[in-house]
């Protein structure tokens, strides 16, 4: 504790008006980073004692340095230490892929399928009846047409079938769970990403073709989505056969490698158009299921990534917009708390149908809470896309993530502790 | 800073602590000489003296120090490759020939005065001053550290002719080296 008050006693002292005038605030980014490195890993350390994940830590720690709240980390700072996020959802997603078994998921794919599937169906049936409960109350939607609101309800709804697979991935290493409801909760939300995208898509499409009587229902995006996929798959393919040829065959400075392959496929596949985090998980999965080498893989990410996961943790919390939470917090928390409870029918409908154990059925759904880059990626693009509605829009999807991702992390971490896995997985040597 | 480091790894702590207490330091303190339009080798120098004489636990964080270094060292290159805006200029290369020539001679050419002040017990060749021809990572932070603290447009050229002085150093000191060993060995079968 000591330790963590020195540290914010310099920084308050650094960034206080008294030393303005020696300073060159244009090259704060290196103390930016050094600071919420330590801060919110002795933060995230100290939320143990109160049964939080350290992730829960880190998040807070960002929202309280961040530019909204004691600004000890610029708006200018928060977008270069961004730079890292790249790397850590690569990461992220590797690890994701090396822990897919795909002996484990064999026998849970009837569950992960049908989880997916009513989860996706009630959020976004759920959403459109919404939009049209709230419609008379709202002013964004008061004064849209019938059509717009059916736009703004289905991108809603398609955002709001989001669940982060980075936040799930990284509560699942730091409780260091194993099981059925790890396996269901990490497969589910690892491939309702990948259906979320597509279907963002679709309903991106549909919308625009909604808000315009001159455009038509384009379904040249088809051809698009298919090259897109097609091409990250043929990538992910490649990155996985080349780590496992190098991890094999060369064997020195495996970490260092690793990191070099996350950070450029992330780089390389984004401005290709290519899904880096879909590239990413299938060379994880490729190594841990075609070859011997998975466990040498996330030997290899694991003694290097906690850096990188504190400062991407970290900065997502500095990043999340609080004037928008401010301004929208009502709607938001009714749409945190509909979600929630779409969340739980569809999950248990889903569970049910599949005839998985009575446990998965009633408690799964709290896995599928937190929201993080995907969502935020849909909101940035739909405000581009829609100039007349899309800020509001995004105000309002920045505010519901901010809630779903302080409490997300929380709810996991409690399931895995209730149901008994965490602490399952024995510790890599 | 330094006993802020020895004070968190006073306690037990795993390699993961040390690693990210490590490089949230030293991106803490040279961020915070940088803020002040310092250089920060000297500071992040004293950082670590302090740290070392304080710790018991030196056997536990310097093998994790080169780990890191490696890959930093990586990123190091390559943002300064980013950095290194090169115009050719002869004038530039004649001051790279001329400043080698004159680290060869200040090297090699005092070496027998001083030997005969100080009196070495066992012969030195007389090329021996080539072996610390090489200056290697520590001569390219000074020159980027001089860049990134005086951004001026004298920046520029002191960085390339300091670049190009490190790779043709580089490049002559295994030669060097050898030449001065070879040396050695036949004047001491002789």
């Amino acid at each position: 504790m000591i330790a963590l008050i020195a540290l914010f006693a310099v920084m308050f002292l650094l960034r206080s008006p008294l030393l303005a005038p020696f300073t060159n605030a244009e090259q704060g980014t290196s103390i930016a980073l050094g600071f919420i490195l330590i801060f919110a890993f002795l933060f995230g350390k100290k939320m143990k004692p109160l049964n939080l994940p350290q992730i829960t830590g880190y998040i807070i720690a960002g929202i309280l340095c961040g530019p909204y709240v004691l600004r000890f980390l610029s708006e200018t700072e928060v977008k270069d230490l961004q730079l890292l996020d790249g790397l850590a959802l690569s990461l992220i997603a590797l690890t994701a892929g090396g822990e897919m078994k795909f002996e484990r998921i064999r026998k849970s794919l009837k569950g992960i399928s049908s989880i997916v599937f009513f989860q996706t169906m009630f959020i976004i049936l759920g959403f459109i009846l919404l939009g049209i409960i709230v419609r008379p109350r709202l002013p964004l939607l008061s004064e849209a047409t019938g059509l717009t609101v059916l736009s703004i309800s289905l991108l809603l709804g398609t955002l709001a079938t989001a669940t982060s697979p980075s936040t799930t991935i990284a509560i699942i290493t730091e409780t260091r769970a194993r099981g059925k409801y790890t396996d269901i909760v990490l497969s589910a939300a690892v491939v309702k990403d990948f259906f979320v995208i597509i279907i963002f898509a679709f309903a991106l499409s549909f919308s625009k073709s909604l808000a315009s009587t001159a455009q038509r229902f384009d379904f040249r995006f088809l051809q698009h989505i298919l090259r897109e996929i097609g091409g990250s798959i043929l990538i992910g393919a490649l990155v996985g056969g080349g780590i496992i040829l190098y991890i094999k065959f060369i064997k020195r400075d495996v970490t260092l490698f690793v990191l070099s392959v996350a950070f450029f496929t992330y780089q390389i596949s984004q401005s290709y158009g290519y899904h880096p985090l879909l590239i990413c998980l299938l060379a994880g999965f490729i190594v841990e299921n075609l070859s011997t080498q998975g466990e040498r893989l996330i030997q290899a990410i694991e003694r290097s990534s906690v850096p990188v996961y504190v400062v991407f943790f970290a900065i997502s919390g500095a990043s999340l917009n609080l004037e928008a939470l401010r301004k929208t917090w009502f709607l938001a928390l009714i749409c945190v708390v509909w979600r929630g409870a779409l969340k739980f029918a569809g999950t248990y409908s889903g569970a049910r149908i599949a005839k998985e154990e009575p446990g998965v059925q009633k408690y799964s759904w709290a896995g599928f809470i937190s929201q993080a880059g995907v969502a935020l990626g849909m909101a940035i693009i739909i405000e581009k896309t829609f100039p007349d509605w899309g800020s509001e829009f995004k105000a309002l999807v920045l505010a519901i993530i901010a809630i779903n991702q302080i409490i997300g992390p929380v709810f996991f971490q409690r399931l895995l502790y209730k149901v008994g896995e965490a602490g399952k997985r024995e510790e890599r040597i | 800073m330094g006993v802020l480091f020895h004070f968190l790894t006073k306690k037990r702590t795993t390699d993961e602590d040390l690693l990210v207490y490590l490089l949230g330091l030293v991106f803490f303190v040279s961020g915070t000489t940088f803020y002040f339009n310092l250089p920060p080798l000297y500071t992040c120098m004293v950082l670590g003296i302090t740290f070392s004489n304080l710790t018991r636990r030196q056997e536990k964080l310097y093998p994790l120090l080169l780990s890191t270094e490696k890959s930093l060292y990586i990123v190091f290159l390559i943002l300064i490759g980013a950095l290194w805006d090169l115009r050719w200029d002869y004038r530039v290369a004649v001051l790279v020939v001329l400043l080698i020539a004159v680290r060869v001679i200040s090297y090699t050419l005092p070496l027998p005065f001083f030997k005969k002040i100080l009196g070495f017990p066992s012969p030195l060749p007389a090329g021996f001053g080539l072996c610390f021809l090489s200056s290697g990572g520590i001569g390219i932070a000074y020159a980027v550290s001089f860049k990134l603290a005086y951004p001026l447009p004298m920046a520029d050229v002191f960085l390339s002719i300091a670049l190009l002085m490190v790779i043709a150093s580089e490049l002559i000191s295994p030669w060097a080296l050898k030449f001065s060993l070879l040396r050695l060995d036949s004047e001491e079968k002789e």
